[in-house]
């Protein structure tokens, strides 16, 4: 079946593009979990060409052998094309990475979607070519390959005991405890979550092997809570602090105190999953603070962000989930970010998606790739005149270099 | 501006007037229309009704023009794939209307998807709420924005978003 066009004039035929690639066998999978070796492809817009459209970062960890190391994947789709077409990968140099899936010099599957796999070879950009009928044939598209050689960052892991007047959780009519809950495990496993989806952007946290449970705050405003807009911030991150190294602390639960237009404070329990400061504004006493009720590992990952100096908002823009009107704001040119590709960044607002709930409904808008309701965990690469959430991982990658390294062996 | 061919028709000796227009469809690596986005080198053959068949290679910018008369449908073989082109009758729909986004973003490149049916949504007119229907609309909308500085970018194809989208379908001689 032909593909058909009605023309009004003049039309702009763009044969494939590329997207993430979830699954690592099966490239018709669009959504799935945080994988290190699924990167998206930071694909805001197509201008400058200069960075030859979308840009894709792939991890490198120098220390394993070029054999071992893991592929990366990358789909490719036949938008406006048929599945006949025979297309081919090449890469216009092979000294940052080698192409593993398909076999060098043999054509991609006669499939709408196709797998893509690279191996890192060395820190370094390229791009990735798609060439019609020989690996010598016009190039039809082009991804911008850069690969990050892993900065490895220490994190010293705090579990403070908080001294208090006893705060009763309603849920539960009794106080919230004066210590985190979390076991040493599950705090790694928190890193962990945040080391996939930091590690296409080349950056390692190393949670310290001893986790600090013997660090005791007095005199707190209430037991098992900080108040992060009080003092009580800086003296938690001064509380057995390691200098210069990202100081975690691990809560009960995180006051909330901002003061409500009708003079009340805003209600402290179960709010605030995470706050941070960053390392490069505030190098005294930089810290992140994890509260008892942050299930994910991305708000750990979403707060490390924050502490390498990147913001959720660089102009105030994301001040609605779900915002379809908004009547402070008549007709067009709203002040909200709310896009499916904005949800897709580690640095979103908020932790998880909403359903809409007024017609029209937009349930498309409940997967942006990363599963239900779930935000995504991507750093932006591309520079771009008409968005300031740009270059994220230039920003975290130069703040990470100047924190401490991990202890040796 | 369409032009007035005159053509002998095989069926007579008497001359018919035949309206034809130039459809100009661009091959390129990305959306929009910037010219260096043009596929070059890409081998073609377009067939019209039994003329014979004409072959050629894109230019830098990836063009390829042709001339159609209503209700002519011209086959062009290029990268592996057959295209069906036809002139779209009728013009394009209001760009205040859902469909009229979707369809400008097409001719741009930007890959909104399929046209959206009125029972849909397709003609409800977009004003600060968004109705879109699927990602590749808002995806669309939002890489069009994100090409166009300065406007905003939220995925929601507003007044503002409209009025580029035209500009931008008419300088890339669209409409």
């Amino acid at each position: 079946m032909p593909i058909v066009k009605a023309i009004h004039k003049s039309e702009r035929i763009v044969p494939v593009r590329f997207a993430r690639a979830p699954d690592a066998n099966n490239p018709s999978v669009s959504s799935g979990p945080y994988d290190p070796n699924a990167p998206e492809p930071d694909d805001r817009g197509f201008l400058p060409h200069t960075t030859g459209g979308a840009v894709l970062p792939v991890g490198l960890n120098e220390a394993t052998a070029l054999a071992a190391r893991p592929e990366t994947r990358v789909r490719l789709i036949r938008e406006d094309i048929e599945d006949a077409g025979a297309l081919f990968v090449t890469l216009e140099s092979a000294t940052a990475v080698a192409i593993t899936v398909p076999t060098p010099g043999t054509a991609l599957p006669n499939t709408r979607e196709m797998m893509v796999k690279l191996r890192a070879v060395a820190s370094g950009k390229t791009h990735l070519e798609v060439r019609f009928g020989s690996t010598t044939g016009p190039i039809i598209h082009r991804l911008q390959v850069v690969v990050h050689p892993l900065i490895d960052v220490r994190v010293a892991g705090h579990v403070p005991t908080i001294n208090g007047v006893p705060f009763i959780n309603p849920a539960t009519l009794t106080p919230f405890p004066a210590q985190s809950t979390r076991t040493d495990a599950s705090i790694r496993a928190l890193v962990d979550t945040a080391n996939v989806i930091y590690f296409p952007y080349g950056i390692r946290f190393v949670l310290d092997a001893l986790i600090d449970r013997v660090g005791v705050l007095n005199n707190f405003k209430h037991q098992g809570m900080v108040d992060d807009e009080s003092t009580e911030f800086n003296r938690t991150t001064a509380l057995n602090r390691v200098q210069n190294t990202v100081n975690a602390y691990f809560v009960p639960q995180i006051a909330d105190g901002t003061v409500l237009p009708n003079g009340t404070v805003r209600n402290p329990i179960n709010r605030t999953i995470g706050v941070a400061t960053s390392a490069k504004t505030n190098p005294i006493n930089f810290g992140l603070f994890v509260s008892d009720i942050a299930a994910s590992g991305q708000v750990i990952a979403h707060e490390l962000g924050h502490l390498l100096n990147i913001v959720n908002d660089p102009t105030n823009e994301f001040l609605h989930i779900n915002t379809k009107t908004d009547p402070a704001i008549p007709g067009t040119g709203r002040v909200v970010r709310d896009d499916i590709v904005t949800r897709r960044r580690l640095m979103y607002a908020f932790t998880s998606l909403r359903r809409d709930t007024t017609p029209p409904t937009r349930p498309y808008r409940d997967d942006v790739g990363y599963g239900d309701r779930t935000v995504g965990g991507v750093l932006t690469i591309k520079q771009l005149d008409n968005d300031k959430t740009d270059q994220e991982v230039k920003d975290v990658r130069k703040t990470a270099a100047g924190l401490s390294r991990p202890p040796g062996p | 501006m369409p032009e007035n061919l005159a053509i002998s028709r095989a069926t007579g000796a008497e001359l018919a007037t035949v309206n034809r227009q130039r459809v100009r469809i661009f091959f390129q690596r990305f959306p929009g229309s910037v010219a260096s986005s043009g596929i070059r080198g890409l081998d073609f053959t377009v067939t019209i009704g039994d003329a014979p068949p004409v072959t050629g290679v894109t230019p830098a910018d990836g063009k390829i023009e042709l001339r159609l008369g209503a209700g002519e449908i011209a086959t062009l073989d290029i990268l592996g794939s057959k295209y069906a082109i036809s002139l779209l009758s009728g013009g394009l729909h209001p760009v205040a209307e859902l469909r009229g986004v979707q369809q400008r973003l097409n001719i741009l490149g930007y890959n909104a998807g399929a046209l959206e049916t009125p029972a849909l949504g397709g003609t409800a007119v977009l004003a600060t709420t968004s109705l879109n229907q699927n990602q590749a609309t808002e995806l669309a909308i939002a890489n069009f924005q994100a090409d166009h500085k300065p406007l905003f970018i939220d995925g929601v194809a507003g007044s503002k978003t409209q009025s580029r989208l035209q500009q931008a379908v008419q300088n890339a001689g669209g409409a």
